[in-house]
């Protein structure tokens, strides 16, 4: 899955909700990975179960596969109708020529080849002989099976009738006295015909035309007499069965269309999703009194595990008593694994995720939904667990492997290594199915990192192995890229965090940025692996200059060895990126200093420029700040911009020496001048300001001083430096009241930020409501705007000011 | 003499909402103009509209009517554009008012490796073709294609709008499309889209999955949020308000699923939020302990409060105001005179 699927599934999901077309800004969850996940779908060995693998954001879970690229789609299997007639025909042809003659060569045509066209229905000469060269075609001709053409022919009527071939045509309404004509038709060639073959088709499409022509009774009956009770009639078969359920459905007598469309899905080969929808319709919604009555339709226990086994294969909800239902009723049944399979998916969605995301220094590396919260009840957990171990012990369960594997996971699950480590060992000696040993050697490798309280050099080196063969998996599988990374931002990251390792935090990170991967997966396969910059937004955004410069010990050390060799190989960021970085944190600290000394150092020259939507051609325009500009308001803050851009190592030069002039200048007004200009600067580079660039990667427009800000943000917010320049520069210019006032107003403007504002919480919406109004209050009626007009009232620049700043007015 | 008092208090009421109607301040009748951009939506598949459907149409003199001729997605293989839920027309649209085929186009079509705008516009305008010719209806001077487009899909879709424009069912009409909240507001990345008119879709504003959300069909402090700048869009913007409601299902403080309207105990509305102390079946749906049911809907005072908060040149007598949509379950919900009161204060 890749980001456009991502968005088109989040629209096409709410779509299908009607009639909403919600506000969707950005990429939205993937439904193939939007919850921590470490359980291959692969683990169940069941064949055409794909769909019903679990997602909570599509209908079926391969519902956009095939999406971009046709490969997937005809990989799914070839069309068994069309096998049918090429074993039929008894020669080598290709499923194209059959598809041709079968499906899209019309009925106008095949009367052509046939011969039996009259007038102006004879094609021209060219377009015969493009149709008369189908193998097919050609093999039924040689082998004498004219009546097979005859069927073709016939069915390409019925097909007319019933069905509109063209999807962009409007629907034409059935005309039940031609299909009438059609069923009569069918029930004579069914006697006629001494081919079993096309008995047997004749026998289907009187079924068919039964259900079309309005009268179920008859299409069940006809089911009944050409389907009955044999279980493996043909590819048909379960079409078939399908009419039926359809006709119950017609008399709205839904167990029995219920119980038949769980026939008729046991028995498909194709199209299974079709025939489980409209299972799903019939079963009105999980009307558990209706559930009793399709049980009861259910001759033995093995159709009674199969009803059991659909009720439990879709929806969101805890499935567990069908998984236990049906276990009791067949232990053979394949769908018992697809069941857990799901329940663990589900615990991996309300359990695991949550649970993992709760640990500082964990990074969801997916787009999820309200994944931090649950995680704490293990009721489910164990239930499932006690389950699975349950059965992992049964003999008589084919596939117990597969029951000892999701054992050892739900064993990690729980918080219990030692046995997670038991369960995956039991299941190594008794399988050898590759996808069980693969899944069990990634649930050893987690037990063991999941043992250990502190890690050391030695347990890296253990774990070395395991990490390089999980590596090697995501190499070629998509869904093992996914483990891997989430192993790395949820389970390894966190784990250096806790340990105070923060520069290995942020080098799991950039392994999970997945870019050292050389191959790409098949298209349909991908999934949204975010920025690619996880590693080094989490060194820039959560670092301070401290854990930095570990980091920059840590990557300049020659000859790195073992998983030190490993991390620093598969990161996304390396030596450089930090030493840019460097000089940036410093200028966080305002250490101008060593800004400068590790700014020079750095290759990248960053400059101070802003992308500012341009409001005649709605396109971004790039602007070069002036870090130094004085502004009233802050939509003005680009108002004055350079002609040559300032990088960041000539701000950190001019800060350094604005502040040593600062220290040396003896006069009063120009000290009060080189403050205020230092005011201005440190202003700019606040979250308010036009040079935020200087300190920060990115800016959020909603945000505020929120008084919880901590670190280089606690300033970037609350601009008491800015302040305090400011206020000295009113304190030094006492003899230039205009210019006092200016900065006396700046000062001020730096106080109204560091009134708290906070967050809005959804949860208390209307204590934020009012926490909202009171801060907007405060804003402004701030008291240093009462003083600013008492004390600077008759000044030009009070009234310049109060020409632009509209909250100025009230305090007229 | 029973029938002399009810005559008596029937004259009195007729005098009273006489007073009402001539002494209320921009009580006046609206002029023919401002009836003529007097709107509704269709969005079912089957036009059929019953007696209270036709009265709203008719009490309201409504003169405009969208109505959802298909919708574009990909077909079930995933390879080719195809049309859903093409209309059906069970009685003959009214000849009094003029009828706008919308179309909607989920993205997926318009990301599609195979999408060739030139093709999809010419089956799509020979569809609206045959339903025309199909369905006779009187025809506004307007088309209009309903899409979410993003900035992945932007270039797609605005090329298909321009391959639309070429078809001939487009001649003599003008293009409108619809949009979105979001759309409006980070115009620089979402683009304009190359049509005649816009219309502005004034509902679905919050998160729908925010188990904290208070209604995210409409609430216009967000919509203020996000209308700021609807003055400088340089397409002139008819605007849509909603008339629906649902349910929106919570299970383990999760989104679990949208109810829609009707299928639960009318006690249940009113914009609350329920929460089953027990398992409990209502009509079908199984809730669980712990549950929680948001009752989502579009109250009056916030469809006024949206009309007052457009901006100046939304509401002006050029643009038309649609109420989505024209259905019974959702037009009890509201009187007649709440909702020529809508009308009236966009114009």
């Amino acid at each position: 899955m890749n980001l456009k699927i991502c968005i088109v599934v989040f629209i096409n999901v709410l779509w299908a909700l009607m009639p909403q077309n919600i506000i969707g800004c950005g990429p939205q969850a993937d439904p193939k990975d939007y919850f921590t996940r470490f359980f291959s779908n692969k683990t169940a060995g069941v064949q055409g179960v794909e769909p019903f693998m679990y997602t909570a954001l599509l209908q079926f879970y391969d519902d956009w596969d095939g999406y971009f690229s046709e490969d997937k789609a005809t990989k799914k299997g070839e069309d068994p109708v069309l096998t049918e007639w090429i074993k039929y025909s008894g020669a080598q042809v290709s499923s194209a020529a059959a598809s041709e003659l079968v499906y899209e060569i019309e009925g106008k045509v095949l009367e052509n080849l046939m011969g039996k066209a009259t007038g102006h229905n004879v094609l021209p000469g060219e377009e015969f002989a493009k149709f008369a060269n189908n193998t097919l075609y050609r093999a039924l001709q040689k082998t004498g099976k004219q009546e097979a053409l005859s069927y073709l022919l016939f069915a390409k009527k019925v097909q007319d009738q019933t069905m509109s071939n063209d999807m962009w045509e409007p629907a034409a309404n059935r005309d039940v006295k031609n299909i009438n004509a059609l069923l009569m038709q069918a029930e004579k060639a069914y006697a006629a015909s001494k081919d079993n073959f096309l008995k047997y088709k004749y026998g289907f499409m009187q079924c068919r035309l039964a259900f079309y022509s309005g009268k179920p009774a008859l299409c069940i009956e006809k089911v009944n007499t050409f389907f009955g009770d044999k279980e493996e009639t043909g590819t048909l078969n379960a079409m078939a069965l399908s009419y039926k359920a359809g006709a119950y459905y017609e008399m709205q007598i839904y167990p029995d269309a219920a119980y038949w469309y769980a026939k008729a899905f046991e028995q498909a080969n194709y199209d299974r999703k079709k025939i489980y929808l409209s299972f799903l319709w019939s079963i009105r919604k999980g009307d558990e009194s209706l559930k009793m009555l399709v049980l009861q339709k259910a001759p033995t226990n093995k159709d009674k595990a199969l009803v059991e086994a659909l009720y439990g294969l879709h929806g969101l909800e805890v499935a567990l008593p069908n998984l236990q239902e049906v276990y009791r009723l067949d232990k053979t049944n394949p769908l018992l694994r697809v069941l857990a399979l799901r329940e663990i998916n589900k615990l991996e969605e309300n359990f695991l995720t949550p649970r993992l995301n709760r640990q500082a220094g964990s990074k969801e590396s997916f787009y999820g939904y309200n994944n931090s919260k649950g995680g704490t009840d293990l009721t489910q957990l164990n239930k499932l667990l006690a389950f699975c171990e349950k059965v992992a012990k049964d003999t008589d369960v084919p596939q117990t492997g597969f029951f000892q594997t999701a054992a050892a996971y739900l064993s990690y699950m729980a918080g219990d290594s030692e046995r997670a480590l038991q369960w995956a060992g039991k299941m190594k000696q008794g399988t050898s199915d590759e996808n069980l040993v693969n899944q069990s050697r990634l649930i050893g490798l987690m037990a063991g990192i999941a043992k250990s309280k502190t890690i050391t050099h030695t347990d890296e080196k253990a774990w070395l192995p395991g990490l390089e063969w999980l590596f090697k998996m995501a190499e070629k599988d998509a869904e093992y890229r996914i483990f891997m990374r989430n192993l790395f931002t949820q389970v390894l990251a966190p784990k250096y965090y806790a340990q105070g390792d923060v520069y290995k935090t942020a080098l799991c990170l950039g392994v999970a940025d997945l870019s050292k991967f050389k191959n790409t997966l098949p298209v349909d396969e991908e999934f949204f692996i975010g920025s690619g910059t996880m590693g080094i937004d989490y060194v820039r955004s959560e670092m301070n200059t401290q854990e930095v410069l570990k980091l920059y010990s840590f990557l300049q050390q020659p000859g790195l060895k073992d998983f030190d060799a490993f991390i620093t190989r598969q990161t996304s960021f390396g030596l450089a990126e930090v030493v840019d970085f460097l000089g940036t944190s410093y200028l966080r600290d305002h250490d101008w200093e060593s800004a400068v000394s590790w700014l020079q150092k750095s290759d990248e020259a960053e400059q101070l420029t802003a992308l500012v939507v341009n409001q005649n051609t709605y396109d971004y325009d790039t602007l070069t700040v002036d870090p130094f500009h004085d502004y009233l308001n802050d939509w003005q803050r680009y108002d004055k911009t350079l002609k040559v851009p300032m990088g960041k190592l000539d701000f950190a030069k001019k800060m350094r020496g604005f502040e040593k002039q600062l220290e040396t200048t003896t006069d009063p007004a120009e000290k009060g001048r080189i403050a205020y200009t230092l005011g201005a600067a440190y202003y700019n580079i606040s979250y308010y300001g036009n040079a935020w660039m200087a300190l920060d990667y990115g800016r959020s427009t909603v945000l505020w001083n929120n008084g919880m800000y901590t670190g280089w943000r606690k300033e970037y917010f609350e601009v008491q430096k800015a302040r305090s320049y400011f206020e000295k520069a009113v304190a030094l210019s006492t003899q230039n009241k205009e210019f006092q006032a200016a900065a006396f107003f700046l000062a001020a403007k730096c106080a109204q930020r560091q009134i708290i504002r906070p967050d809005y919480n959804y949860e208390q919406g209307q204590a934020s409501d009012r926490a909202e109004k009171a801060f907007q209050r405060a804003f402004r009626k701030h008291p240093l705007l009462g003083q600013f007009k008492s004390q600077y009232g008759q000044t030009k620049f009070y009234k310049y000011a109060f020409n632009r700043c509209s909250y100025l007015r009230d305090f007229k | 003499m029973a029938f002399r008092a009810k005559n008596r208090f029937f004259w009195v009421g007729i005098l009273l909402l006489a007073g009402v109607f001539f002494f209320c301040p921009g009580c006046k009748s609206p002029s023919a103009e401002q009836l003529a951009r007097r709107g509704f939506y269709f969005w079912k598949t089957r036009y059929h509209p019953d007696s209270t459907e036709l009265a709203a149409l008719h009490d309201l003199q409504v003169k405009q009517l969208y109505v959802r001729f298909f919708d574009v997605a990909l077909s079930a293989d995933k390879q080719q554009a195809a049309p859903v839920g093409m209309l059906r027309a069970a009685v003959p649209f009214p000849e009094n008012i003029a009828i706008t085929p919308v179309v909607f186009i989920t993205t997926e079509v318009l990301l599609a490796p195979n999408f060739d705008p030139d093709v999809l516009a010419g089956k799509m305008a020979d569809l609206l073709q045959k339903l025309g010719g199909k369905y006779p209806y009187t025809s506004s001077e307007i088309i209009q294609i309903d899409c979410d487009w993003t900035t992945e899909t932007r270039e797609a879709y605005f090329t298909l709008l321009e391959a639309l424009k070429k078809q001939t069912v487009f001649e003599d009409k003008k293009l409108s499309v619809t949009i979105r909240l979001h759309q409006i507001k980070f115009a620089a990345v979402a683009g304009i889209p190359p049509a005649d008119r816009g219309l502005l879709m004034c509902y679905n504003m919050g998160n729908l999955r925010d188990p904290a959300a208070n209604n995210s069909i409409i609430d216009p402090e967000t919509f203020s949020k996000y209308i700021q700048r609807a003055s400088d869009y340089p397409l002139p913007l008819d605007a849509a308000l909603p008339l629906f409601d649902w349910w929106v299902w919570f299970k383990n403080k999760k989104y679990y699923g949208l109810i829609h309207a009707g299928n639960l105990p009318e006690t249940m509305a009113g914009g609350k939020t329920t929460r089953f102390k027990a398992d409990t079946s209502i009509n079908g749906y199984a809730f669980e302990k712990g549950d929680r049911i948001r009752h989502e809907n579009s109250p009056i005072k916030s469809l006024e409060a949206i009309i007052n908060r457009m901006p100046e040149k939304m509401r002006s007598v050029k643009n038309s105001l649609l109420l989505f949509h024209l259905d019974s379950a959702s037009l009890s919900k509201y009187t007649t005179h709440e909702l020529e009161n809508l009308y009236r204060s966009f114009h």
